[in-house]
Formats: C-alpha cells, structure tokens, sequence
C-alpha cells in the first residue's frame, strides 16, 4: 500500500530540515514515489486530458491546430513581409516550412508546461493544504499531459510532412529518440519543479515566466536559421544562441521528425545535440528537485498566504 | 503495521507559521536559503505530548485558536511540525475541513474517486469504493455532477462518505462531523460508532462537549497552543467548561459588568420531586417532577430570551422536547428560575441527558445549548417496553364476531 510517509525515520514525524543527502536522494525518491502514486499521477494526466480535448469537436486534432495557427501567423510574417528564409534558395520552400513547424511544435510543448507549471501548486491549492500527499508529484501533471499533447501533434505532423515535404524520420535518428524524450521529460520537469515553488515563493513568477517565453520563443531559431550564410546579421550573437538550451532541443527533436530532411539547416548532428543539451537537461532537474524538497516541508502552510 | 503500541504518539510537538512583511522579503529569504530571514513567527502549537492507545478516542477541546485545528493539520500530515516528533500507526483518514480537496468542476464520482487514491488506494480498489460512498451519501443521482453545482449539504455529505469510504483505522474530524439534515446525521453518528467499536482510533476537535462526552473517552484541553489538560473526557470537558463560565464572569467584572458579553445564559439546572421538593437524580415513570433552571439575562430588552428542554437517550434520539415560546410563555426579566412541571412522567425506563437550549425570542439562534449535568435516570415498571407510555385505555367486546367492512369497502360502495 503506497502510502505517503514523508520523512519518517523509526515513524516518527518532526520538522522539515533536510541534509545535503537528502537532496541528492531526492534524484531517486522522486521517481520512486511517482511510480508508488501512479494512480495518483494517471488520475491527474487523464483528468486533465479529458478537460483539455474532451467535449471538443476537433478533439485530439488540437495539439496539432495550435502550433498550426501559431506557424501561419510566424510564417507569414516572417517569410513573406521580412522577406527571410530559413536555408540557401536552392532548399524548397516546403521543406523549409515542414522545418520551421517541426521547431515550432517542440517549442509550443515546452511552453505550455512552463506556463502551466508555474501556477500548479497554487491552482492546487485547496488538495494541498487539505490532503496529506506528496505535492511534488503534481508537477507531473503539466509534465505530462505537454508531452502527451506533443506526441498526438507529432503523430499528425509525421503523415503532413510526408505528403508536403517528402520528408520521413530515419531509423539512425529514431534509435535516440528514447534518449531525447528522457530529456525532455527531465527538463521540463525540472524547471516545471523550479518555477512552480518559484511562484509559491514570490507570485510574480508565473507572470514573469509569461514574459520571458516570449522573449525566449523569438531569441530561439525557430522561424529563423542561426546560420550567417543565411542571417549575416546574427553573426554577433552567434554565441548565445549556441549556448540557448532551448537551441539544441529545438534541433534535436527537428531531427527526430523530419530525419535527413533537418539536415540542411543543421548546424550539428542529433548526437552532438543531444550532448549539449543533456547538462542543461539535468542541471534543471537538480535544480527543480532541489528546489521542490527544500520547500516540501513547507508547502501548505507556504500556499495559504 | 500495528507494531507501536499507540495509535498517536507525540512529543513536545510544536509549530510555529512564519509571517512575512512583504513579497520581497520572502523572496530574499527564499534567495539566501534563510541566511537573510525577514519573518516573524507566530506560535499556534507549543510542546504537546499525549499518546493515545489503539481504539482510543480523544476530544480536542480549547477556544478558537487554541491550536486544535493545528494539530489536527500536524496529525494529518498536511503540514509539518517545526518542533517536537510525533507518529501514528495504521491508515490516517481526515475530514477536516468538509469536502476537503475537492474540485469543483469534477463529478462527485470523480472526486470521490480522488479522494481514495490520495489515501492510499490502489485504483482498483478506490474504484470499488467510490460507488459505496455515493451511495452513503445520497448521491446516486448526482454522481456525474460537478461538485461545484452541489449545496453545501450535499458537498459535505460527499466528503464525510469520501472520507469513511477508505476504511480508516485512526480518523481526524474537524468540528462538525454529523453534517446535514438529522436522518442523515443519525447514519454519520451510527457510521462512527461502528467505526469505534470496529476498533478504530478517533480524533474529534469539536466545541459541542456533550458530542466530546458522547464520542470520547479522553480529551485535551488546549489553551492558547499549549497543553491544559488532558485526561477523562468527562473531566476534562467539565474543567473546560468551569473554567469558560469563569472567563465569562471574569470579563463582566473587568469591563464593570456593563459592555462587553451581555449574553443570556443557564446558571444551573435540576430535577426535584414535585410532592417533596428534593432534588433527584433518578426518578419513577408516573412521578411528578419539575425541571428548575436557573437563567441570568443582562439585557432582557436587547435579548429577549427563550427556554427549550429535550430529552435525548442514549442513541441521540431526541424523546420529547418542550420550549416555552411554543408554550405562549416567555423569560422576562434579569434571570430567575424557570420551572417545567411535568405531572405523571410518561418517560419509560432509561437514561436520558437533559438538553437545556437557551434561543432568541424567535426560537432561532441558540445563546447556549448545554446540558444538565447528570443524566436523568428514569425507573419504570420492568413490564412496561417502549420510550414514553402513552396515555392510554382498553376496551373489549368479545361478541363482535362477524366480518366487518372496512372503511374502504365502504368507500366503494358508496361511490
């Protein structure tokens, strides 16, 4: 019987104030106790599916319509009044739609569970200043149900890129798929963790977080290539946009979708990627983890006011 | 997992919220990791220990914000202690605030469903729950309601069968714990009871003190965060209510018995035999006796006042009840005696608390609901069965031996 027994030692229950090993154990109790509450946790991710899609007509073609209406506008903007396109002339323009909706679609996911996640312990407030669980698991909720989301829009994607672009993943790419979506899941949980006792502490969080996605959306190439062959301007600040983890997970999961057809507007290869992006990927992890067990203790008394 | 030899222990357990002056502040201590603190601490809970053994049950009692709501969050581990240790044995189910944690916008099936699985069970097993509390609570036709179009009736019924549903072995109730209309008041005290003899541990925070005395075999007494008394529930709640009357008279003398609590209230009240004018504390079914309350009102103008009696046995039936306003009488004047004669008792065998209720001219609001201090023993012919005899006669006619029409025969044939 999972039940919840936070930091029992003999059974015995006393104040909050955990050691250093405490929170490097967090990097295994956290999962730990998501697998013992997996009831828990799939109650939360089906409920909120069901609010999300349930009841609407285009159902699960909605993680595909967003980022849809998303790219039009972009595109539109971008291509046709500034005039920019994201490779050399001689790549088709389809492919380079197919590649910008491709970066558009992992970003939306990522959005939507930065900005979900910042206001969950608060919108949770009433369970979790009422029910003895460990609230941490519900930052899993965003986690998840973002991710679930991205899946279904990439399912979609996959057939429309096809029939646009003639482009198909390639098994190489797929083989590190697995690993890609280990990172994504430890990134976007650990800043979810982050920004979630973030807001707790100071409520300007979610707010700020709402600003900085879109400063971060159009700092990220998304619509636009990070090549000086291309964008001669970007030369200068070539080096942060190299060092934006959102650069290479973008990239990453372009890889992944649109397999060989990512490769003229790479600048790396999937591993290198995937190698770049996995300190930020842990780095955040730690960070959301520790973050969520030094506020644990404190949590409900920390929500009420 | 019934290793520890009590249901709850605790010790020196205390708490204490930090206050902060402003967001910055708390920002800045979240920043430095507390090496800058900018909080103040309010103290709510200060060194409380008590153990309580298996199948126990323990009465909280204290004025509002004496901490008994605090260490019922401690116990139900919705907050953590910030001194002292405590820790429990078996399934902790709470019911703190009713319809605790519920979501509006979900179904009561859903929330029910919730519920469970935030306690501990498996799907499986919530899902073989759920039904069974829908059920208890009344629900049936509503269960693919969203909660948040219930009456708070409904919603608390749903959090009472949520919480009972889950087969607890140590039970946190906060306050009002018979909720909604009587019937269903009656099925929550029964669900509690077998809860108790099924060998269940009981924690109850409540100000009535006659359901403390009804419920629990111990209680304790907070004051102000910290421990007064603990100990019999019967003592302990008497002490506690000494001790409120205390406070009262202490008040009135220190504001120069003028503005402050200018409330009506019973000074005392007892059971005498009419014909010899002794009181009693038990009596004969077919006695004369005369209930004498004693009442003292401050304000006989601001307050008129109102007397209401009710005989309650033992299973919270209420028997018979009498009030003076439905009786044309009224209490006027400063305070005196008000005196019920009931000529010929009809009451039968058994015991019964004397519930005293002092309500407003309208009969509404309750200044005080209390009791007589021993319950009233009634001794009645052994042959006699029942609650109350009814006034009553016999007659027989042994002749009458042919089938007759029954009145709706007659009806038929008439029409």
């Amino acid at each position: 019987m999972p039940q919840h027994v936070p930091r029992a030692h003999g059974g015995w229950i006393g104040p909050d104030r955990p050691g250093p090993a405490d929170f490097v154990a967090e990097l295994w109790r956290y999962p730990e106790r998501a697998v013992a509450h997996r009831d828990l946790v799939l109650t939360w991710v089906r409920r909120e599916w069901r609010a999300r899609f349930l009841g609407t007509a285009l159902g699960p073609l909605w993680p595909f319509v967003q980022p849809l209406a998303l790219f039009v506008v972009y595109a539109f903007v971008f291509s046709e009044l500034f005039g920019l396109r994201p490779a050399a002339p001689e790549t088709s323009p389809s492919l380079g739609a197919v590649w910008i909706f491709a970066g558009v679609l992992a970003w939306t996911s990522f959005a939507d569970c930065a900005a979900r996640a910042s206001t969950t312990f608060l919108e949770s407030r009433n369970l979790v200043q009422r029910a003895s669980f460990p609230a941490e698991l519900l930052v899993l909720q965003p986690v998840l149900t973002s991710f679930m989301t991205f899946a279904v829009g990439a399912a979609v994607f996959l057939p429309v890129a096809w029939l646009v672009a003639g482009v198909t993943p390639s098994a190489a790419h797929l083989a590190l798929a697995g690993l890609l979506i280990i990172l994504h899941l430890a990134w976007t949980l650990g800043l979810g963790l982050a920004l979630a006792c973030a807001q707790v502490v100071l409520r300007d969080t979610a707010s700020l977080v709402g600003v900085a996605l879109t400063v971060w959306m159009f700092t990220t190439p998304i619509f636009w290539v990070a090549d000086p062959a291309v964008l001669p301007a970007i030369e200068p600040w070539l080096i942060w946009v190299e060092a934006n983890p959102m650069h290479s997970f973008v990239e990453a999961w372009r890889w992944v979708l649109l397999g060989e057809g990512a490769a003229p507007f790479a600048r790396a290869s999937l591993s290198q990627d995937l190698l770049r992006f996995t300190p930020w990927a842990f780095g955040a992890l730690c960070l959301g983890l520790s973050a969520a067990r030094a506020l644990q203790g404190g949590l409900s008394d920390e929500v009420a006011s | 997992m019934r290793s520890p030899r009590y249901a709850i222990e605790t010790q020196a357990l205390g708490k204490s919220y930090k206050r902060w002056d402003g967001p910055w502040s708390r920002a800045l201590e979240a920043l430095t990791a507390g090496r800058r603190s900018g909080h103040r601490e309010v103290v709510a809970l200060e060194d409380v220990s008590f153990q309580l053994a298996h199948g126990g049950s323990l009465g909280l009692v204290g004025h509002n914000g004496a901490g008994k709501s605090t260490l019922l969050k401690l116990l139900s581990q919705t907050t953590s202690p910030s001194a002292g240790r405590f820790r429990m044995s078996g399934r902790v189910a709470s019911l703190l605030e009713l319809g605790a944690g519920f979501h509006p916008g979900f179904s009561a099936r859903q929330n029910a469903f919730q519920n469970a699985v935030l306690l501990g069970l498996s799907a499986r097993r919530a899902r073989a729950r759920v039904d069974e509390a829908i059920e208890f609570a009344e629900l049936s036709e509503f269960a693919d309601e969203p909660v948040g179009t219930f009456s708070t009736g409904m919603a608390m019924r749903l959090g009472f069968a949520a919480a009972m549903s889950v087969e607890p072995e140590v039970l946190l109730l906060d306050e009002v714990f018979a909720v909604g209309d009587l019937s269903f008041q009656k099925k929550c005290v029964d669900r509690l009871s077998a809860f108790r003899a099924g060998g269940g541990t009981l924690v109850l925070c409540s100000h009535a003190l006659y359901d403390i005395r009804q419920m629990c075999d111990e209680a304790l007494w907070l004051d102000g965060g910290r421990v007064r008394a603990f100990g019999d529930a019967c003592e302990v709640t008497h002490a506690y209510a000494a001790s409120q009357q205390d406070e009262e008279g202490r008040q009135r003398i220190e504001s120069g018995g003028a503005s402050l609590p200018t409330w009506p209230r019973i000074t005392g009240a007892e059971v005498v035999l009419s014909h010899s004018g002794l009181p009693a504390r038990a009596v004969r079914t077919g006695e004369d006796i005369e209930l004498r309350v004693r009442w003292e009102n401050p304000d006989p103008e601001g307050h008129p006042v109102q007397l209401g009696v009710g005989f309650v046995r033992g299973d919270q039936t209420l028997c018979a009840a009498a009030a003076t306003h439905h009786d044309g009488v009224s209490l006027s004047g400063s305070g005196g005696v008000c005196t019920l004669r009931l000529p010929r008792l009809s009451l039968l065998a058994g015991s019964f608390l004397v519930k005293l209720w002092l309500f407003d001219d309208a009969g509404v609001f309750r200044y005080q609901e209390t009791a007589l201090d021993h319950d009233l023993v009634v001794m009645g012919d052994a042959r006699e069965v029942g609650l109350v005899r009814l006034e009553h006669s016999w007659s027989v006619d042994s002749k009458a031996l042919e089938p007759q029409r029954t009145p709706s025969d007659k009806a038929e044939a008439v029409s």
